[in-house]
């Protein structure tokens, strides 16, 4: 297996899109639910908890960047066989591979458990997973260029809902902010890392970086841009939900975000809220895409399996799985499962691998890297 | 060849799967605009509904069914019997409770609707002064439109014009929440067979505890926010304007100036100003318009103005004093005087329990600084 990896010109990106992946990645269902998670450990002041996962955020980002900058154009999957050899390498990978998996069956149960539960509640699982399925295959089967493209168009597409929150705005209540700065260090923190539910798609840059066309191009700015997009977005939504629902409510409502959807009425359409759902769909296809590309990428590149493959059995495994998990406690349990996972595997891993591959690398004499460069 | 054929299946699967979704047209489903509950035998709940209904056949759009239920689900299932079309709940406007219903407690009842996602969360709270089957069941003759829509109009026009609180379901669930305030909704009674809003219902926690009468809404608007263009009636002391009367001939003088005036704008200010003792001070700043007086009093010296402003200000003090009292006595507090105490280092891990215990002993210095500064095209 290749540590690095040639990509041709016509199937690189524009460091540009960055941007749009990391909103795309991040914002999805995860948001719907997140100021709620904080809320529980933080109290009031959980939207300091966002901030400071924003800042832990950066600094991910950047470590990200210095790994993947000691190489010519690797992903995670080669670095890790670069650094502990083969057979842990690739266990590693694989591991990884399974977290995507239950990081996109996670994110499509909770879509269909929510159109479940507010617009069709008859409507089997098995259905919406075949039509979710159907377009995260079909922009698959486009390569790398079209499922860019889906996150691209379906991110600005979707952005506009947020500006329907002025309306819970006018009815927040100040008071439910005081008083500030109660929340201990350990309980911010607490706080801070049950956003990493909502954070979670920092992984893809990982995945994507070596497809990223990186002639004269500053491929920081737009992730960092991103990053601060979304978080931007969770941490506007945490605020509003905060006024908006008392404190001794908010903690039992199971979807806040969306429930503050509920209060925007027009005199052309009564429930705003439904369109919010449908449209939601736009905001998890991006998530789902981005994710199963990686899984089909990363299959292919340790174990040499063709895509469509791969593909198609994780498509047939999500259906045949979203089937049979219908309950809210099970889904609930695949979440925090994720959300746990999550959290040590993008956030905490790339510290602990900052350190080895800098060792590492550092032995390597630099030209045989700069060697086939140009 | 095959990336058609995949093509055609997948487009074909969206057109084809949408009949996995249960079908509803608009022909076929009862759309529930308004829904009164009331106490009802053995322990039942007896819903009442403003039904709409789109059917070629009939004239009439609108029809009022009932159930009976142990639950408001088991309710509206029980009704769902009477109607011919099934029920849908997605457009509740109006939520209106009986008064027995809601003395013994309401937040029951709202479990379902807070916990259904197809209920909004906009439709307004609202309680019978009898029954809600009683004003539900009001002749539409009279009114010349249906009575939901003619409950949730005049709570809606109403409630522009400051006149009552207007709470839907998530103001009074955040209120119910929220440590150190009660909610107030707005009550309608029957009078000459047409609906009319008519007081306020505080609650204690869940249960209403009592009624204020529509001139202390006014005072419950100006400490909850700014009041635009309200009407308000006082009776003054006549004495401070003996020299200041106009001449008229054989008028018997009253010791009563009757005044009448517009508030251009009033809001208030509340802060803690002793937290060991629990006293508060309310500051009501109020722009007003001079409409009507009784008695004849001549304005032209800015004198009689600022005499007049002064006995205003004592008047709505008073007034703010007794209706405290009031409250006091019925340990509920929409004032929400509670959530400053919250804000308040003392009162911060303060619970609702706690508040109940306190409330009744503070004290509140109401200070009214009133303005008014048109008195009509007379002086």
């Amino acid at each position: 297996m290749d540590i690095n990896l040639k990509i041709k010109r016509g199937n690189q990106i524009q460091p540009f899109y960055l941007l749009f992946i990391m909103l795309g990645i991040q914002i999805g269902v995860g948001v719907l639910g997140a100021p709620r998670y904080i809320f529980e450990e933080a109290r009031q002041d959980a939207w300091i908890s966002v901030l400071l996962a924003y800042l832990y955020m950066l600094l991910i980002t950047w470590i990200m960047f210095v790994i993947l900058n000691r190489y010519e154009n690797a992903d995670i999957l080669g670095i890790q066989v670069d650094i502990f050899g083969n057979g842990i390498g690739k266990l590693l990978g694989t591991g990884y591979l399974l977290f995507l998996f239950c990081e996109l069956l996670s994110v499509l149960l909770t879509y269909i458990e929510v159109v479940q539960i507010f617009i069709f509640p008859t409507i089997p699982s098995s259905v919406m997973a075949i039509l979710l399925l159907g377009l995260i295959v079909y922009s698959i089967l486009g390569g790398i260029r079209i499922v860019v493209g889906v996150v691209f168009l379906f991110v600005i597409l979707s952005l506009w809902v947020f500006i329907l929150l002025y309306d819970p705005i006018t009815r927040m209540e100040v008071s439910h902010f005081l008083p500030m700065f109660e929340a201990s260090i350990p309980e911010l923190l607490k706080g801070a890392r049950t956003t990493s539910y909502t954070f979670l798609g920092l992984e893809i840059l990982f995945f994507i970086y070596p497809f990223l066309d990186k002639r004269e191009r500053n491929v920081r700015l737009p992730t960092f841009l991103g990053v601060s997009a979304s978080a931007f977005i969770v941490f506007i939504t945490t605020i509003i939900s905060i006024g908006y629902y008392s404190p001794n409510d908010f903690d039992l409502m199971d979807w806040p975000v969306l429930s503050l959807f509920k209060s925007v009425s027009f005199s052309f359409l009564e429930r705003f809220d439904y369109l919010i759902i449908a449209e939601w769909m736009m905001v998890t296809i991006p998530t789902a895409v981005l994710l199963m590309w990686a899984l089909t990428h990363g299959a292919k590149r340790l174990y040499r399996i063709p895509k469509k493959t791969t593909l198609y059995v994780v498509s047939l495994g999500i259906l045949i799985i979203c089937t049979l998990i219908t309950t809210n406690v099970q889904i609930q349990k695949i979440g925090s499962f994720v959300s746990k996972a999550g959290f040590w595997i993008i956030f905490v891993y790339p510290i602990v691998l900052l350190p080895i591959v800098l060792l590492k690398t550092r032995r390597k004499p630099s030209k045989e890297r700069t060697e086939d460069s140009g | 060849m095959v990336k058609k054929l995949i093509c055609f299946m997948l487009l074909s699967s969206t057109i084809l799967l949408t009949s996995c979704i249960k079908t509803q047209s608009i022909e076929k489903i009862g759309i529930i605009n308004a829904h009164g509950v009331d106490k009802g035998d053995e322990n039942l709940l007896e819903s009442t509904l403003i039904v709409f209904q789109f059917s070629a056949q009939s004239e009439e759009i609108t029809k009022v069914v009932s159930g009976k239920g142990k639950t408001i689900d088991g309710a509206l299932e029980d009704a769902n019997h009477s109607s011919l079309y099934e029920l849908a709940p997605g457009k509740i406007k109006l939520m209106l409770f009986g008064r027995e219903l809601a003395e013994q407690g309401i937040l029951p009842l709202l479990d379902s609707q807070a916990r259904d996602a197809r209920i909004p969360d906009l439709m307004y709270l609202s309680v019978s002064e009898t029954t809600a089957k009683e004003v539900l069941h009001v002749d539409e003759q009279q009114i010349s439109t249906d009575i939901g829509q003619f409950l949730q109009g005049l709570i809606e026009n109403h409630s522009t014009d400051h006149n009552i609180p207007r709470k839907t379901l998530q103001d009074f669930l955040r209120i119910y929440y929220d440590v150190g305030q009660d909610n107030a909704l707005p009550i309608v009674e029957l009078h000459d067979n047409v609906p009319k809003l008519n007081g306020v219902a505080v609650f204690r926690g869940d249960r209403m505890v009592g009624k204020l009468t529509n001139p202390e809404i006014v005072l419950l608007n100006l400490m909850q926010r700014t009041v635009k263009e309200r009407l308000v009636e006082m009776s003054v002391s006549l004495e401070p304007f003996r020299d200041h009367l106009e001449k008229r001939e054989d008028r018997e003088r009253k010791d009563e100036l009757e005044i009448a005036f517009i508030i251009k704008k009033g809001k208030s200010k509340t802060k803690l100003i002793d937290a060991e003792n629990l006293v508060f001070q309310t500051e009501t700043k109020m722009e007003m318009r001079l409409l009507e007086q009784s008695a004849g009093v001549v304005f032209k010296d800015p004198k009689v103005i600022k005499i007049l402003e002064k006995e205003v200000e004592k008047n709505m003090e008073a007034r703010f004093n007794k209706l405290l009292t009031k409250l006091q006595s019925l340990e509920s507090d929409p004032f929400g005087y509670g959530r400053y105490y919250k804000r308040s280092e003392q009162g911060k891990d303060m619970t609702n329990e706690e508040w109940r215990e306190k409330y009744p002993s503070i004290e509140v210095k109401f200070k009214v600084e009133a303005e008014i500064f048109r008195h009509g095209v007379i002086d």
